[in-house]
């Protein structure tokens, strides 16, 4: 499946459809106009339960001391943060993210909280990742597929990127599995423009959100999607009735 | 189960173990050898699965299987929850990993070790509460807990005492401990008539086979 559709040079943007080389540009506008409010709205829009994923995630990630984890669109570096105790020393972090604001918000607190050590910095396109073949032993791209503009080069980059052995963890937002939590979910996401409002002075960045999410690829085509792109393996966990989804897939041995 | 629901179930599990540990070099001393092992219980009824690893001095409770956290369990206890949960209740001088409802494999020492130090320890509920309650109420609650502990008991006793006096004296049902004391005194004494009648008349046996034979 691809997130290109019906024409060859246009794309989704939200429920927009844009021309394909447009939607990396405005996706960046996004999230410069977020980037400093993102981690307050992430508490907001999912009353802190993103935190119970994210330890969820982590622990999917089954990370060892002397690993080495990419942790793509990482943002404000809340999985690096938590990625490098566990890496410790002998292990390596890579925060990549392509917003320039984003990252910037995730280097100062890496740095604020010392961490500086074993967490490197990156400005890297999801679809070109600029790393040797079979690098990492873990690939972490949380809330963050959806944004990218073909998800299909994205996956199989990360693919070449990654050890044999090595695991892809994809926490995204998904399609509820429960008709009633599909509804109070749909009503409830339709606040977040507002609460954007209020919180970031910016509506605009979380209508794209809340359509961004209903474009996404739902649980089983994002699973097709990994095995096309030649990982093993695959599987998803549903987390709060599928409201998120985390896919697991590994590169073969 | 959900594995996402069971991680959170545990997640609070997972910090009172962990907080207990820091603080009291006792325990941690005690954990010391189980560093690196990792042990999974798995229930069949409810269906569910736990891991507890033992890293850097921290326990790690995890739903997820050890398949998918990549690691080999150095041993497995399955079961149901119900015999599952006996066997924390059970002391480990009762043969309570012998239990055929339990099955242990791999690593089979190492579970009798744990079960072993988890009895051993003698957790101080009240000095853990006290950062978080106060003083006062930890006090209280240790008092509530103590008096509870030691009213369980005497009514445990007591009513073991009522229970067989009424089976043995009221409704005559079983016999006392004294009857049944002398029924066993008599039976044996029937045991050891029974077996001189029996050396005696195999002696006699013998003398008249003897007196039988023609000289």
């Amino acid at each position: 499946m691809s997130n290109t559709t019906e024409s060859e040079d246009t794309t989704h943007f939200g429920y927009e459809e844009v021309p394909t080389a447009e939607k990396e540009q405005r996706v960046g506008q996004v999230f410069r106009s977020v980037a400093k409010q993102y981690d307050i709205m992430n508490d907001v829009m999912s009353l802190g339960s993103h935190r119970l994923i994210k330890r969820f995630t982590i622990e999917l990630s089954a990370l060892r001391k002397g690993h080495k984890v990419l942790d793509l669109a990482g943002g404000t570096g809340d999985f690096s943060i938590r990625f490098s105790s566990i890496v410790g020393e002998t292990g390596q972090v890579v925060l990549a993210d392509i917003n320039e604001a984003m990252l910037q918000v995730g280097r100062d607190r890496i740095i604020d909280k010392g961490l500086a050590s074993n967490v490197d910095i990156a400005q890297a396109n999801a679809e070109h990742l600029p790393f040797a073949d079979n690098t990492f032993d873990c690939i972490c791209i949380a809330y963050g597929l959806r944004n990218v503009t073909n998800k299909e080069a994205a996956l199989a980059s990360m693919e070449r990127v990654l050890k044999p052995g090595g695991r892809v963890l994809v926490l995204e937002f998904s399609k509820p599995t429960n008709d009633l939590v599909g509804k109070a979910y749909d009503v409830y996401s339709k606040l977040w423009p507002i609460a954007g409002k209020a919180i970031t002075g910016d509506a605009q960045s979380y209508r794209y959100l809340v359509e961004s999410i209903r474009m996404h690829p739902d649980q089983k085509s994002l699973l097709q999607m990994m095995q096309d792109a030649g990982l093993t393996n695959c599987k998803y966990h549903n987390v709060m009735g599928g409201v998120c989804a985390i896919h697991i897939g590994f590169k073969s041995i | 189960m959900n594995q996402f629901l069971g991680s959170l179930a545990l997640l609070p599990v997972e910090k009172i173990l962990n907080a207990i540990v820091r603080r009291d070099p006792h325990i941690a001393k005690k954990l010391v050898a189980f560093d690196s092992k990792c042990i999974e219980v798995v229930s069949l009824r409810p269906d569910f699965s736990v891991s507890i690893r033992f890293e850097d001095d921290t326990i790690k409770l995890s739903a997820i299987d050890t398949q998918t956290l990549g690691i080999q369990a150095d041993a497995t206890i399955t079961g149901n929850a119900e015999n599952l949960l006996s066997l924390l209740t059970k002391k480990s001088d009762q043969r309570a990993l012998a239990d055929a409802a339990i099955d242990i494999s791999g690593d089979a020492t190492l579970v009798k070790d744990l079960h072993v130090t988890i009895e051993s320890l003698d957790v101080d509920w009240q000095d853990y509460l006290a950062p978080i309650l106060g003083d006062v109420l930890s006090n209280e609650l240790g008092e509530i807990q103590s008096n509870a502990r030691d009213w369980s008991k005497s009514t445990g006793t007591s009513m073991h005492r009522s229970v067989r006096d009424y089976l043995s004296e009221e409704a005559r049902l079983v016999p006392s401990e004294l009857e049944v004391d002398s029924f066993s005194n008599r039976l044996d004494q029937l045991r050891l008539s029974i077996d001189r009648v029996a050396a005696k008349t195999e002696l006699l046996k013998r003398r008249y086979s003897l007196l039988a034979e023609p000289k």
